[in-house]
């Protein structure tokens, strides 16, 4: 891996590499750059003197079952074992890789075998010290098919029941399929069933309180009401946590959530949604962090079924959306516009794939034209969607786009649970087009795993491109910089291309906070991380 | 809901002496025309009339008169307030809500009169034959009736429609079975009152059938109940279909539904209020009507 970071550091010197992308690629690899003069990123954490005490509100969504990490699906569950709970490394404001629960990682011999030497002096909220056998366990707990954790998604194809080992009493080793050079960003908080929980852990026990290593003690727990936690002080994190106690608030829908901090009730909104969020965003006694995402949606077609068999007609669809209009009128602006391929411009390596595949645009004859070189006159189908933030909207709109060249699509709008189903009853996997929220994860391979490969666990085109797969499979195992940008943009035109699914923007990420709070991150993945805020009055 | 009361019967004239068919009916409409009279003269159903009328004319021929598609997206800039161009502004994805409010009458006005149509056929069946043959089918089809009322309306519906999938049939059917109990128990107290009448009894020993004395010789006086009955259903369904919508188990997107539409605008209330106010409004005032009328046809048949 030395050979890794003599690479990078040419390829910065040479001007390939911005400071940026240099910063983010070497903390992935777990590489410091102090031999080379390259200073780490910059302490997020306030320049005035943090003041302490206090208890901070945040708002949450109902979580949708008992909260716990190995099962977590919603940001509701998410945030109430973030405060207690810590990863191996933490995404940090720009998406380089804070060490954690890990001090450090290398790929050892090359980014199949990955080794993290855990913190040593890190304590459980009941006083034990913090073993290697608990993060050896928690990923085993993740990884073991009888447990059903709902990380099947972020690990399959990449790490298997049974390969995580303990090398010594600090050092885990990972083991995995197939070499992945963004691993890390696997055990991090884009991964948010993978933090730590104890060798011992009972599923199900974790809202009992008194679990994990982190920097807030969850001491009570009610259902659809909140969660109460006080500060750990024998946090292993420098002086922090600064604040006394945390609450964490449930709210059943947005609009109630809105009302709440207009009223003064929360002090800190971690998802504030771009339309219905105004009287928030548009308040200035509220300090608004905006932050680029790679929250997108995926408007799927089948590709085994007809309408959408030939891609000729899925391109038809494309072409007819105005994707500038979208972003204004479902955003306000607050997104970008993508061009129907995973690489958006906030992860790295991704320039070429973003300036060499010319933008589509709307274009109806283009779309008349392909809808008759398929020998097709009209297309009738349903496309399918659930009731949650604008996808309706998104829906309706594209309804409204495609008509003009003679693709009449039947919007269905279902409550969002019924979208997306459990177990055998999964109408999101089904139908022929369908309208699916997905969130920014740390890497384009983390984002594509799940979704595009043949096979893959949430492949609702039901596309399988074996060029594709080879390439990806290459990709994951490439350090080269420049050969990184090669192949994703081989990857990107293939996507573009094929068009599994459509891609019309990139969603910018909104929290909001009253002016008292200070030291609270945006973060990459939407989550909350809270040990260094702290309330100034 | 005050309890309907019987009309003036043309079989009350039967007491003096019995009459032919013919004569009969002669009389019966010389009521009808008596009635109408009444009912032009009573300026809360002429009211109610009108407007109802207006929205009723409105969903016929709302393609006529609208300046936009209400689906298309006809406006770059989105949630406007009221301005020449589009008078009441414009909604979350820049449709025109103008449009979108005219048009949004034909989904409520389809699945209301549908929906009270089964109501009060179901209920008037009922009712009859409850009511007529008593006994242990009356007992136990009352009592049913009491446990199906004692649950508010909206909850079975919610209930039904999220076991069986939103779509306007079942929107259609669940209101109209759930209205169901409660119009029959209003045509079976009606008849409770009729078939102990003299002209039934006459009836029955000029030898017609039990089916012919209910529908042909009972039905026709009870008509006034059961218009009041229905006029009160209407507005009834049309809110409930409203609501339905309004918690999406009802008419779907892109309709431009009033319950829906002020679903989807609530959320921007504080920002740009037109999305919800105007169709409020316009369901606000088809329900008024409706009611209107209900009152006014209850005092001229009461007089």
């Amino acid at each position: 891996m030395k050979d890794y970071e003599l690479h990078l550091w040419d390829e910065f010197r040479s001007g390939r590499l911005s400071r940026r992308e240099l910063l983010r690629l070497a903390s992935v690899a777990g590489i410091s750059l102090a031999a080379f003069g390259v200073t780490g990123p910059r302490d997020a954490r306030a320049q005035t003197e943090p003041k302490r005490g206090g208890t901070l509100r945040l708002a949450a969504q109902y979580p949708g079952k008992d909260p716990e990490s190995v099962t977590a699906s919603n940001a509701g569950e998410v945030f109430t074992y973030q405060p207690s709970l810590e990863y191996l490394c933490y995404p940090r404001e720009d998406w380089t890789l804070d060490p954690r629960l890990a001090t450090s990682w290398k790929a050892d011999p090359d980014p199949k075998t990955w080794v993290f030497t855990i913190r040593q002096g890190v304590k459980w909220h009941d006083g034990s010290a913090l073993t290697t056998d608990d993060v050896v366990a928690t990923f085993e707990r993740l990884l073991d098919p009888k447990v059903g954790s709902s990380a099947g998604s972020v690990y399959k194809g990449v790490l298997s029941f049974g390969n995580v080992e303990k090398v010594s009493d600090s050092d885990v080793r990972f083991h995995l399929d197939k070499p992945f050079v963004d691993f890390p960003y696997l055990v991090s908080g884009f991964a948010y069933q993978s933090a730590i929980l104890p060798k011992n852990y009972e599923m199900g026990s974790f809202t009992k309180g008194g679990i994990g290593t982190g920097p807030f003690v969850l001491k009570d727990y009610v259902p659809h009401q909140h969660a109460d936690y006080v500060a750990n002080k024998d946090y292993w994190g420098k002086g922090m946590p600064y604040l006394d106690g945390l609450k964490v608030l449930y709210f059943a829908e947005e609009s109630a959530t809105v009302l709440a901090m207009q009223a003064g009730d929360i002090d800190i909104y971690p998802v504030v949604p771009l339309k219905g969020g105004e009287p928030i965003l548009n308040n200035p006694n509220f300090k608004i962090l905006r932050h680029p995402s790679a929250d997108y949606r995926s408007i799927h077609m089948r590709v085994d079924q007809a309408p959408f068999m030939d891609k000729r007609v899925r391109q038809a669809v494309a072409f007819c959306i105005n994707r500038e209009a979208l972003v204004k009128s479902l955003f306000n602006g607050a997104a970008t516009v993508a061009n129907d391929h995973s690489f958006a411009p906030v992860y790295v390596d991704t320039q070429l794939a973003n300036s060499e595949i010319p933008q589509r645009k709307q274009d109806y004859e283009k779309a008349k034209a392909l809808l008759k070189e398929a020998g097709v006159n009209s297309v009738d189908v349903t496309l399918t969607t659930g009731q949650y933030l604008e996808m309706p909207q998104y829906a309706v709109a594209l309804r409204e786009y495609c008509k003009p060249a003679g693709i009449n699509l039947n919007v269905n709008v279902m409550p969002v649970d019924q979208y997306y189903g459990s177990g055998d009853n999964q109408p999101w996997l089904v139908v022929p087009m369908g309208e699916t929220d997905w969130a920014a994860r740390g890497t384009v391979a983390q984002a594509i795993i799940p979704e595009f490969p043949t096979g893959a666990l949430w492949n609702s085109a039901h596309w399988s491109d074996p060029q594709f797969d080879k390439l990806f499979a290459d990709y994951n195992a490439e350090l080269d910089h420049q050969k990184r940008q090669q192949l994703s943009l081989e990857l990107a035109k293939i996507q573009h291309e094929e068009l599994p699914v459509i891609i019309s923007y990139w969603i910018e990420a909104q929290r909001a906070t009253t002016k008292a709070v200070n030291g609270f991150p945006t973060a990459p993945d939407n989550f909350i991380d809270l040990r260094a805020t702290w309330l100034s009055s | 809901m005050p309890a309907p009361l019987p009309a003036e019967r043309p079989g009350e004239i039967l007491d003096a002496g019995l009459k032919s068919a013919s004569e009969l009916s002669g009389l019966a409409s010389g009521r009808a025309r008596e009635v109408l009279r009444a009912l032009w003269r009573s300026k809360t159903f002429v009211i109610g009339a009108a407007i109802v009328l207006f929205w009723v004319l409105d969903a016929i021929f709302w393609p006529l008169f609208v300046p936009y598609d209400p689906e298309g997206l006809v406006s770059p800039a989105t949630l406007q307030p009221p301005s020449a161009e589009h008078l009441f502004g414009t909604d979350d994805l820049g449709r025109d809500i103008f449009s979108r409010t005219l048009a949004g009458a034909r989904p409520t006005l389809t699945v209301a009169p549908l929906a009270t149509a089964i109501g009060v056929a179901g209920g008037i069946l009922v009712g009859l034959f409850t009511g007529f043959y008593r006994g242990l089918a009356d007992d136990i089809a009352m009592r049913v009736v009491d446990a199906l009322l004692a649950f508010p309306l909206i909850i079975i519906a919610v209930l039904v429609i999220s076991i069986l999938g939103p779509s306007i049939t079942n929107v259609i059917l669940v209101i109209g079975i759930v209205f169901t109990p409660i119009v029959a128990r209003t045509v079976r107290s009606a008849v409770l009152v009729e078939r102990q009448r003299e002209y039934v009894a006459a009836a029955r020993l000029l030898g017609n059938s039990d089916l012919y004395i209910m529908f042909v010789e009972i039905l026709p006086n009870i008509t006034g109940p059961i218009a009041v009955e229905i006029t009160i259903r209407l507005g009834y369904a049309i809110f409930t279909s409203a609501t339905l919508s309004f918690l999406a188990l009802g008419i779907q997107q892109p309709s431009p539904d009033w319950g829906l539409t002020i679903s989807i605008g609530r959320v921007f209330l504080q920002t740009a209020p037109s999305e919800v106010l105007f169709p409020a409004a316009a369901l606000a005032t088809l329900i008024v009507g409706v009611n209107l009328i209900a009152d006014g046809l209850r005092q001229v048949l009461e007089e």
